[in-house]
């Protein structure tokens, strides 16, 4: 799932015809679904609204009155299912003119699909027949925590016959675990009877199977809360059912297969909130609030900027002498405002992992740090800085109505985890990035090296301060708008690679002025490793670089001093198709 | 056990029926409708802005920028074809089919792929506030006929777009998945899916083994 590159976010599919098969296929590849709707208004055909075959992150989405499976997972491992919203207000069921559902569940994972992630999800409504909410067959390692589970209301329309209704079912599980989730009664219109043969949990197990059933909550209307089948062949052996849903009127029909067995955990905290989101909309699974407070951070920003804007704009008008100096007060405050981001990001990061309350200070600050990998803010700051005093008042006007705040980098690498955690660390010593010692420094150059995206940007901006240009990602710097300042970078070098991308040799021209007796031209993978280096001498020289053993992928090289003084740096790429 | 049901084909069969019916009874209309000859758009150094125009046939844009505006009607089974290094961009556009054409559809939008780097010379197609119709497959990124160059497809991006009564909406196949760290993403956003109107199937020439969903991602 990491680094996929295609989005599918805010988008409303809907129906009123069974036209289309499937809303989302995904057959080979996967995707990042978000805050989709899926409505299909009236049908009786197998129409799945997303079937994967290949592990993808589905959060936030909306299903509604769809018939077959919202979610269909086709043998494949490790989707993430995190926030949805599961929605079913008609049953397709004996609807003179409308064919039946042929099979109706929210979520129906099929196969060899293990290790799957269902989190912070609701259910509500009519179901079809069958009728799960939450299927499993031969699968395991699945994770189905802190969702909320409405059960069927059935209505004197659509009088049910087979008496058996799951919440949750598995078969042939090895290692469910469903922690924390809530299973609410449905004894609505009288219907008892039916909701009398409900069973909540239902598990039929093979040897070796453990559940994992700590911290639900049941409502009291049910016959069979916990049901285990076929536990006979784990009788002899040591595995053990864990659950804290103790056999009580309710469970008794089970009582000689479960009580001997039972364990009582319940330890929520590390089963309750496994799976981080990925959006604002995900993040309100977590905290309805989230919204809103966020909402409310935005015009309390928006305020700040403004009144920032207007005091950049009275500093327009002052005299070059004034403006130096207040260049020089901001970039300070850009260097503690963006420091200080970094921190609340990790924060921010521990919050969504731990689940704790969102704080509205934090949100300031995520929402000044996301709406760009700089961060809107430090935009801003630096448009300023340059004196594009336009165009940091058009970005200022160009804030979103809507937004998303997305901490997808923060889940999916550790490294940049590591990074924030360094900069919290250095913040709760009182230092500054400027006090990172040679380690630390180390660290940063790794980040750096290591790959595109947040982390290397925000580690190379930090390498800049500390070493000018001693990171590939630069900026145009202006000391006015109308004179440009002297880059770093030796305009009278001259570098050439070809062929670009390379496949087992690349050759490299270089033409150093007379005054450059000496330098080195390195080449890093993206890792930061060091992959060759050669020294070049005043003078044109040709490097022939053997690429044979390089892996396919970007490279990039510099071209520097033996202090470290980057003179040249770029990319090339190595192709082995 | 994967399911293996299929109630789909037969409910398809009635609609080429009702198709092949409807056919019959607006042949003078469907005249109208046969495309012919092809649109180049090689807008290297200005942009071609189109607005508001009928095409006779396929429209292959092999290089530069081509801006498409108002309502742009196609004939049935043309199709669009952004060739690498070329950019649609579809903004306040309706894509439809041409007057007469009645529920015959156009072959929609390929963006064919590259067989240079994979970072450079993809064919873009790019799609805000805009509308794309009854189509067989609206926008895919890589062509059903021409040679398919893997992971180097092209790169769709749709924002405030619509899709109405398409037989598939959007395929897209699997690209270099590296791109996604240079922030080159295919993102579909805020973007409207709808099918209520059956009536608009493939001709037969259309290859069935495209199952008709809304976005399917495939390798």
């Amino acid at each position: 799932m990491n680094n996929t590159s295609k989005n599918i976010r805010a988008c409303n599919f809907s129906s009123s015809i069974y036209f289309k098969k499937t809303a989302i296929l995904l057959n080979d590849a996967s995707a990042n679904i978000t805050s989709n709707t899926f409505i299909q208004n009236y049908t009786g055909i197998e129409t799945h609204r997303i079937e994967t075959n290949k592990s993808s992150w589905i959060e936030a989405n909306s299903f509604l009155n769809n018939c077959s499976f919202d979610i269909l997972v086709n043998a494949v491992n490790g989707n993430t299912m995190i926030g949805n919203k599961f929605t079913q207000t008609f049953r397709y069921q004996n609807v003179p003119g409308v064919p039946n559902c042929v099979d109706k569940s929210f979520l129906n994972v099929y196969g060899a699909a293990n290790n799957n992630g269902i989190e912070r999800s609701v259910t509500n409504g009519y179901l079809g027949q069958p009728h799960f909410l939450y299927r499993f067959a031969g699968t395991a390692n699945q994770q189905v925590n802190n969702n909320s589970f409405t059960n069927p209301i059935f209505t004197s329309a659509f009088i049910h016959s087979d008496g058996v209704h799951y919440s949750l079912n598995g078969k042939a599980e090895q290692g469910l675990a469903i922690n924390c989730n809530t299973f609410n009664g449905s004894n609505q219109n009288g219907y008892t009877a039916y909701n009398g043969g409900v069973r909540r949990i239902q598990a039929d197990y093979n040897a070796g199977t453990i559940l994992a059933a700590a911290g639900n909550t049941f409502s009291a209307s049910n016959t069979s809360r916990l049901h285990i089948d076929n536990d006979a062949k784990n009788k002899a052996v040591a595995h053990t059912y864990y659950y804290d849903g103790l056999p009580t009127a309710s469970n008794r029909k089970y009582p000689a297969k479960v009580s001997p067995l039972v364990k009582l955990i319940n330890n929520k905290t590390n089963q309750c909130a496994s799976i981080v989101p990925r959006s604002l909309d995900g993040m309100v699974a977590w905290n309805p609030n989230a919204k809103a407070l966020v909402e409310a951070a935005r015009t309390e920003v928006s305020q700040l900027l403004e009144s920032k804007k207007q005091e950049f704009a009275q500093s327009a008008t002052v005299s070059e002498e004034v403006l130096e100096n207040q260049k020089a007060q901001l970039t300070v405050i850009k260097a503690q405002k963006d420091y200080l981001t970094q921190w609340l990001i990790a924060g921010m990061y521990k919050l969504a992992v731990e689940g704790e309350e969102l704080d509205r200070t934090l949100l300031h600050q995520l929402y000044r740090s996301y709406e760009h990998p700089a961060g809107i803010y430090a935009i801003v700051q630096d448009q300023i800085d340059y004196r594009e005093y336009e165009a940091a008042f058009a970005t200022l006007a160009s804030i979103p109505a809507t937004f998303t705040l997305s901490i997808e980098e923060l889940a999916q690498h550790t490294d940049l985890v590591a990074f924030y955690t360094l900069l919290r660390t250095l913040y709760t010593q009182d230092k500054t990035i400027m006090d990172v010692d040679a380690s630390q420094k180390a660290q940063l150059q790794q980040w750096a090296a290591r790959e595109a995206g947040e982390a290397k940007y925000r580690a190379c901006n930090w390498l800049n301060m500390l070493e000018k240009g001693s990171c590939m990602i630069s900026y145009p710097i202006y000391a006015t708008a109308e004179e440009p300042i002297p880059s770093i970078e030796r305009t009278d070098i001259g570098i050439a690679l070809y062929p670009n991308p390379a496949t087992t040799s690349m050759q490299v021209d270089i033409s150093l002025p007379v005054d450059i007796a000496a330098a080195q031209w390195v080449a890093y993978s993206m890792e930061g490793n060091t992959m060759a280096s050669y020294p070049v001498v005043a003078g044109t020289q040709a490097l022939t670089i053997a690429t044979a053993t390089y892996p396919q992928g970007l490279y990039y090289y510099q071209l520097k001093l033996a202090d470290n003084t980057v003179l040249k740096s770029g990319a090339f790429m190595v192709n082995k198709e | 056990m994967k399911k293996t049901k299929n109630t789909f084909y037969p409910f398809f069969s009635k609609m080429v029926g009702v198709f092949f019916i409807s056919i019959m009874l607006a042949s003078n209309a469907h005249a109208q409708c046969t495309k012919s000859g092809t649109t180049t758009y090689n807008a290297v150094v200005t942009p071609a802005n189109i607005s508001n125009t009928t095409f006779n046939g396929d429209v292959v844009i092999s290089g530069g920028i081509v801006n498409f505006s108002g309502t742009i009607r196609m004939k049935k089974d043309a199709f669009i074809r952004v060739m690498p290094g070329a950019t649609l961009n579809i903004n306040n556009a309706t894509i439809t089919t041409a007057t007469g054409c009645g529920t015959n559809t156009w072959q929609g939008i390929e963006v064919a792929t590259s067989t240079a780097n994979r970072f450079i010379a993809m064919g873009y197609v790019n799609v805000q506030n805009s509308t794309i119709e009854k189509a067989q497959i609206a926008i895919m990124n890589y062509s059903k006929t021409l040679s398919y160059a893997s992971f180097k497809t092209g790169m769709i991006n749709c924002d405030k777009a619509t899709f109405k009564n398409n037989w598939m909406d959007l395929l897209i196949k699997e690209e270099y998945i590296a791109r996604s760290m240079f922030g080159i993403r295919q993102e579909i956003t805020n973007s409207t899916f709808i099918n209520d109107d059956m009536s608009y199937v493939p001709s037969t020439n259309f290859p069935l083994n495209y199952f008709s969903n809304g976005i399917f991602l495939n390798s």
